[in-house]
């Protein structure tokens, strides 16, 4: 069976990728892969909405892809992090710790 | 470039952005199962969970197409992404309605393809300019006349010398003139070719030099410079194969051997292509000044105004004048652009024909801007939908302009192809003598202008639909508002349409009585039957030394055997020889009447002169009015000198005296009047007779004129005869133009023949179109009403009432357009005045014509919809509702 985890927060998907995408450039199934692994599969990615986030992503500019290779020799697509990625994930990174905050204080507060 | 490749890719080929999709995410399901497999899963439930986890394949790859098609084709671009979205939008909606579309492409193709061919004429012939080094300093240099009222002549050798030399204003001057020269050669028969006598300054003046060897030595413009040529590069490709080493080389030209001395390059023909050789100017030392036979083109100082050098020329002129008054007495000199010199007289005509096939293209537009906005209507419920979904005005605007711009662009290309026929059909249809109609080419000035024609043309008819298709809404779509306006635009258009085809038609009527009014200008001669031959006898073998005229016996020998021979042929009803053929304006020259007080030298009148054999007069057709013909007795050798002479001259010099029996001296010959003759035309077909003198050949011979030969067999075997003939007498003679006296009458009226069959074919299409477009507007109209008139027929309307209803309504409109017509007509039609002959430009039978014809035509368009309406069944209609 599949693993069973929180549902990803609306949104966090394309801060995730790119904060991933900053380390290396990887491909789409890695990408996936990676978020469940460093998250003990704690999250479950919607692979449906990976790869509409990824060409969002790019179609913005904050991503570019190009084709090449894997180990296995597979040809796939990688997902290469822009300088206006760069950008855009710094401030989506400080918009979530304040965000985290804030639902934080709330919920000690009560 | 690379962006441009993927537009390309991702807008015609989205098959392989979907594999691209494709790939991506069947490779994600192949590793996630290869992971489950790891786990222990069967390689099928493997597949299977991987597929389950992926969730919907097929929305997935939907979503990521839409992403990435936007992104791709435009580098995030939203305005571009619009309008591509716009522009598929588009092509799929004018596909789904292929009448209309088609009728819309077919009008485009015909309007902008007529103005491409046009264009291509005036570009060719109007606006590139000349080939020669900075043309705008190049300059045309004339002598007038004051005295006799000409004014436009020729140059004389010395006062081209004189002035060459004395002016201030001229970098460098050049002399040259026309001639036809007969080459002969071993391995060929003898050919006559159009030659220019040139100065040796003309390549400097035109900044063109020879493409091999040289240009031709100061020296060699005197009678006793060396016997050199320059050949044209065709006649060098077509005779010497490109040789290199026919430098040097002699060729036998009028019985002279020249030697190549250089090849001009390609595509030069000075003054006209014709011309195919160069013979330097041989000047005479002795030339007389007044004998004007040479052109003279010069090259204006940098800085030099068109003015300063008329000036500058006028005072030259009456220094000569003061210093020859014998030669140059009320002689003027000016000068013009050589481009105006070369291509002024057919300016006015081409420019014309230009702004007439704009007219047609607006028409096209028009009717395209009617279809369109009936489109509009239909879709008004599409439109109205959208702009209800939150498209707002402008989008709807940009949608349609990019529909439109999409059908101009699509009809250019048609147009293209129109063009390429039409503009063959035009030259064929153009005067021989149009100046340099070999330019004539689709080139990058054309097709660029095909473009922008394509634009503008989108814009004009895609501006008035769009903006009514705007103000949909969706309440008012469903109720008729939106029908009531657009049919008001489209009425109004049809209007306008119905002006522009009136005014066009009145055009062409005009043109076309003018030009009848000139075919039925009795031309003085009959024409029918006659054939002409020009013929040159070349100096070498018929010598013609000037001081011995008029006894050039072997000129005259060969003449007077000539016809002998030709009169014993059968079939020939009568042959003659004249130094020109009639409407032939030909030479004129000074004469005075014996008797008459004494003018001074230089200020005798000139008359038209027309040397002409015996037979002359009925082989043409001429009558003898009073006295007698010219006849053989007059031709022998000692015979006392006579003229005839025509009405024009006895109106003018004899209106009171008795013509026959004066003595008219002329050519340093005295003469004597024995015959009238009925006028003829000398100077084209519109114009008035000059007096004219006609002196008999054998006393004043030329070795270059015409042979005329009236028989009633077919010309062809005519020409056999005479060939025959002339290779008997003398096998190395060429002969030159050949063609029946019809032919010759028929190009004296080429130019506006020309201009009045495209004018009218213009006219024809207009109205053509704005037929079209009233069938259009009344289809839309009988459609819209078809259960009003279900209803009154129902009530007891018959089918007769319901067509006159219709019908009533589109003579209403015809009424409003041809109205308007006639008064845009009667205010443009000082326009057409300069082309008109013997007709009236507010001619009013032509007006009346005009508004019978459009009337006819938009009747015509309105029955068949009036009829489909007549016969409507009102069961059948009130049933659908």
């Amino acid at each position: 069976m599949p693993p069973q985890g929180s549902e990803l927060l609306h949104g966090t998907l394309e801060l995730l990728v790119l904060r991933l995408l900053e380390a290396e450039p990887m491909n789409g199934y890695a990408i996936g892969r990676r978020i469940e692994e460093l998250t003990d599969d704690a999250l479950k990615v919607d692979e449906g909405s990976l790869y509409p986030a990824l060409y969002r992503l790019e179609r913005r500019g904050s991503v570019q892809s190009s084709w090449g290779v894997t180990e296995n020799n597979r040809r796939a697509k990688f997902y290469r992090i822009t300088r206006s990625g760069r950008q855009r994930l710094h401030s989506q990174r400080e918009e979530w710790v304040g965000f985290q905050a804030a639902v934080q204080k709330i919920l000690e507060s009560a | 470039m690379r962006t441009l490749r993927l537009w390309l890719r991702a807008f015609f080929d989205s098959s392989v952005v979907e594999r691209e999709i494709e790939d991506e995410i069947q490779l994600h399901l192949d590793l996630r199962a290869r992971d489950y497999r790891k786990r222990g899963y069967s390689e099928e439930e493997a597949r299977d969970l991987a597929r389950r986890r992926f969730g919907d394949v097929a929305v997935v790859e939907q979503q990521c197409r839409r992403l990435l098609m936007v992104e791709r084709t435009q580098g995030g671009h939203p305005l571009m992404s619009n309008l591509v979205r716009e522009l598929r939008h588009g092509i799929r909606s004018l596909a789904n309605t292929p009448g209309p579309t088609a009728v819309i492409l077919v009008t485009l193709a015909l309007g902008i393809g007529a103005n491409t061919a046009i264009f291509s004429v005036v570009e060719g012939v109007l606006l590139r300019p000349l080939p020669y080094a900075d043309p705008d300093r190049l300059f045309s240099l004339w002598e007038n006349d004051r005295l006799r009222g000409t004014s436009q002549e020729g140059f004389s050798l010395p006062d081209y010398f004189d002035v060459r030399a004395g002016n201030e204003v001229f970098d460098s001057m050049a002399a040259f003139t026309s001639l036809s020269t007969t080459w002969t050669s071993e391995d060929d028969e003898p050919r006559r070719m159009t030659a220019a006598r040139v100065s040796a300054s003309l390549t400097e003046v035109l900044g063109v030099s020879p493409s091999l060897g040289r240009s031709f030595r100061a020296e060699e413009d005197a009678t006793d410079g060396s016997p050199v040529v320059i050949l044209g590069h065709g006649i060098w490709r077509a005779r010497f194969g490109e040789r290199a080493d026919a430098l040097g080389e002699r060729i036998l030209l009028d019985g002279v051997s020249r030697e190549i001395v250089g090849v001009m390059p390609d595509g030069f023909g000075f003054p006209s292509p014709e011309v195919v050789l160069y013979l330097p100017l041989q000047a005479p030392s002795d030339a007389n000044r007044g004998s004007h036979g040479f052109s003279v083109v010069a090259r204006m100082k940098n800085g030099v105004s068109l003015e300063a050098a008329n000036a500058h020329l006028t005072a030259l002129a009456s220094g000569l004048e003061a210093a020859y008054p014998d030669d140059n007495l009320g002689r003027g000199m000016w000068g013009e652009t050589l481009y105006q010199s070369t291509v002024g007289d057919t300016r006015d005509g081409l420019l014309l024909l230009f702004g007439v096939v704009g007219f047609v293209l607006l028409v096209a537009c028009v009717n395209v801007a009617g279809i369109l906005s009936s489109r509009a209507l239909s879709r008004a419920r599409e439109l109205a939908i959208r702009s209800a979904l939150g498209a707002d005005r402008l989008t709807l605007i940009r949608q349609q302009l990019v529909e439109s711009l999409a059908l101009s662009l699509t009809g250019g290309v048609l147009a293209l192809a129109v063009s390429a026929v039409a503009r063959r059909a035009l030259l064929a249809l153009a005067p021989g003598d149009l100046p340099r109609a070999s330019n004539v080419e689709t080139n990058a000035a054309v097709l660029a202008f095909t473009f922008a024609l394509s634009l503008a043309a989108a814009v004009v008819f895609g501006v008035l639909p769009a903006l009514a298709g705007s103000r949909v809404s969706l309440r008012g779509s469903m109720g008729s508002a939106i029908g009531r306006s657009t049919n008001r635009l489209r009425r109004g258009l049809l209007v306008g349409e119905i002006a522009l085809a009136v005014v066009l038609v009145f055009g062409a009527g005009l043109l076309l009585r003018s030009f009848v009014r000139l075919l039925q200008v009795d031309p003085g001669f009959s024409a029918r039957s006659v054939v002409s031959v020009s013929l040159d006898l070349p100096a070498s073998r018929y010598p013609q030394r000037f001081p011995e005229w008029p006894r050039w016996n072997e000129v005259r020998a060969f003449q007077t055997e000539l016809l002998r021979q030709l009169l014993e042929t059968p079939g020939v009803d009568s042959a003659a020889i004249a130094i020109n053929t009639p409407l032939d304006a030909g030479w004129t020259s000074r004469f005075t009447i014996e008797g008459r007080p004494a003018v001074a030298p230089g200020q005798e009148d000139e008359v038209r002169v027309r040397t002409v054999s015996p037979g002359y007069f009925r082989t043409v057709g001429i009558p003898i009015l009073r006295g007698r013909d010219l006849s053989d007795d007059d031709e022998r050798e000692n015979a006392p000198p006579v003229v005839l002479v025509n009405e024009a001259f006895v109106r003018r010099y004899f209106a009171d005296e008795e013509p026959l029996g004066a003595r008219v001296t002329q050519w340093d010959l005295t003469r004597e009047i024995v015959g009238v003759v009925r006028n003829e035309k000398f100077l084209g077909l519109a114009e008035e007779v000059p007096p004219a003198v006609y002196p008999t050949f054998s006393q004043g011979p030329f070795p270059e004129f015409f042979l005329l030969v009236r028989s009633q067999e077919r010309p062809e075997k005519v020409l056999g005869a005479i060939r025959g003939i002339l290779r008997a007498i003398d096998p190395e003679l060429a002969s030159g133009d050949v063609a029946t006296l019809s032919e010759r009458v028929s190009e004296d009226v080429a130019e506006p023949r020309f201009t009045m069959t495209v004018f009218a074919f213009f006219a024809a299409l207009a109205l053509g179109l704005a037929a079209v477009g009233t069938f259009g507007v009344m289809s839309q109209a009988v459609g819209q009403r078809t259960r009003e008139l279900g209803v009154r027929m129902s009530l007891g309307a018959r089918p007769k009432d319901v067509l006159s209803l219709v019908l009533e309504e589109g003579a209403r409109l015809e009424a409003l357009g041809i109205a308007l017509g006639v008064v845009l007509a009667v205010l443009v039609a000082r326009t057409f005045e300069s082309f008109l002959f013997g007709v009236e430009k507010l001619d009013p039978l032509t007006l009346a014509a005009v508004v019978v014809v459009t009337a006819a035509a938009g009747l015509l368009a309105t029955y068949l919809p009036a009829r489909r309406a007549s016969r409507i069944d009102p069961i059948k209609t009130l049933r659908q509702e």
